[in-house]
């Protein structure tokens, strides 16, 4: 199953070192934070997908993400000679690209089905069963569900929770590791700070410890 | 879905065309185009449970349908079946007698598919937090939904603070990258030399952690393959923590 494999960290790490160097090469003069915020979110999503392999949602991130005008120049600069290639094994339909199904076939499908027949029969009385309102509670929610999935709109019933499953896993990890990364930054400003002894020193220390505290605790979990 | 589905499938194919059949001739389907596509769906769904639609192999062969059908048989032998079944009304009446059971193959199916979702259900209430308890469908996809939107906002969030961070810090962000690496694999080595720190100490909860730092940093420091840098943050960590266990002291004897 999806759920027993493990994510792959070391080469999230690894991708997402590759596109920190790339953007920074990029970007030598100095930009806005929300430039900066846009390149470090798109290299750790990129990072995900690749450290994960190609499924439905991965293929339909990368084509995503290779859609937009912006983006192709970094990712032409991550991918390397091999971005024809990549581009080319992830793609994925995008949801306006849908595939057309024959009208013919659809439409008499909406006329016969039993469900229509049977409402329509049922016409004369107003109250709706409890079965179909919680169908449609159900239904509404799927529907939200495929538009946050990345490619969720092309997938149905179990394939579209099997997804949701595998995306989960790797957002959770995803987060788990900027997270750690983010510790990492603060602990080494705290060292910069130490190298040169100020008034500030001992909040830094303070709050250093509160974050080793945390990792500790990060650590027990795991 | 199981190596036996690849043994079962010629099994499948006789059963399908004889369902087919039974239902043409009960529901005198409107459109032919429609039909076909439910004949296609139907021998998909008879693949995938080629086990269940086994024991109904003696039926299929009761009924006299269609038993030579040979093992690659394609849409076009099917539809050319259910012609056939069509034209041979004493058959019918053989077959209306097993119709009702819940073994219909189009049940089958459906129990199948039910199933399916059920155990990815399972699988994600055991995933996110807080939904464990939870039955209801509606409220568990609710749940589910809510996480993958706050995990996707703490994406975003996070890109943000690392975005803010110093810029001659992100200099040094390749090489904490590269050691982070290393300090994952040494995570449950850190744990266990943790313990072994925490049975000495009977101090207070709240001061334990600057010793478990301690007891860490000989362990990780006499390792050779750890680069100086992580070792320097490591003594570092082991002079705040020395120090604030020093001024936690200080508080304690006030």
């Amino acid at each position: 199953m999806h759920a027993t494999k493990e994510f792959n960290k070391k080469g999230f790490f690894k991708q997402f070192l590759l596109g920190l160097r790339i953007s920074k090469s990029f970007t030598t003069n100095p930009i806005s934070i929300e430039q900066r915020k846009n390149s470090i979110k798109l290299s750790s999503d990129l990072a995900m997908a690749f450290a994960r392999g190609r499924t439905h949602w991965t293929r339909a991130l990368i084509s995503k993400l290779g859609g937009k005008e912006e983006n192709t120049t970094m990712l032409k600069g991550i991918m390397g000679r091999r971005y024809g290639i990549l581009m080319a094994i992830y793609s994925y339909p995008l949801p306006h690209q849908k595939v057309q199904r024959g009208k013919k076939i659809v439409r008499s499908y909406r006329f016969c089905s039993g469900a229509n027949k049977r409402r329509a029969l049922k016409g004369s009385c107003n109250r709706v069963s409890p079965s179909i309102v919680a169908r449609n509670l159900v239904n509404r929610r799927t529907k939200v569900l495929k538009r946050l999935v990345p490619g969720g709109e092309l997938l149905n019933g179990s394939s579209l929770l099997s997804e949701t499953l595998d995306y989960v896993i790797s957002l959770k990890a995803q987060v788990d590791m900027m997270k750690s990364l983010w510790k990492a930054t603060q602990i080494s400003s705290s060292r910069n700070v130490e190298l040169d002894p100020s008034a500030s020193c001992q909040g830094r220390k303070l709050l250093m410890l509160a974050n080793s505290k945390d990792e500790f605790q990060l650590f027990k979990k795991s | 879905m199981d190596p036996a589905m690849g043994f079962n499938a010629p099994t499948t194919f006789p059963f399908s065309n004889f369902q087919m059949g039974q239902r043409d001739d009960m529901y005198c389907s409107s459109s032919n185009s429609l039909q076909r596509e439910y004949n296609l769906a139907l021998t998909d769904e008879n693949q995938n449970m080629g086990k269940n639609v086994k024991d109904n192999k003696s039926c299929a062969i009761q009924a006299n349908v269609h038993t030579n059908i040979p093992l690659e048989a394609s849409t076009n032998s099917i539809q050319n079946s259910v012609e056939k079944d069509e034209n041979s009304p004493d058959e019918i009446v053989h077959v209306r007698a097993k119709r009702g059971q819940a073994t219909n193959s189009h049940s089958l199916a459906e129990r199948v598919r039910r199933k399916k979702i059920s155990e990815r259900m399972r699988l994600l209430q055991d995933l996110v937090p807080g939904c464990s308890k939870i039955t209801a469908k509606a409220v568990m996809l609710d749940e589910i939904i809510n996480y993958v939107q706050s995990l996707q906002r703490q994406v975003e969030f996070l890109s943000m603070k690392l975005a803010t961070v110093n810029p001659d810090v992100s200099i040094d962000l390749e090489h904490i990258l590269s050691k982070e690496i290393l300090l994952s694999q040494e995570r449950q080595l850190a744990h266990f030399a943790s313990d072994q720190g925490t049975s000495n100490v009977s101090g207070l909860p709240g001061f334990m952690q600057p010793e478990m730092w301690c007891g860490t940093i000989p362990h990780i420091s006499t390792l050779p393959q750890v680069p100086t840098f992580w070792s320097d943050e490591l003594q570092n960590a082991a002079m705040h923590s020395g120090f604030i266990s020093g001024t936690a002291s200080r508080k304690v004897d006030e």
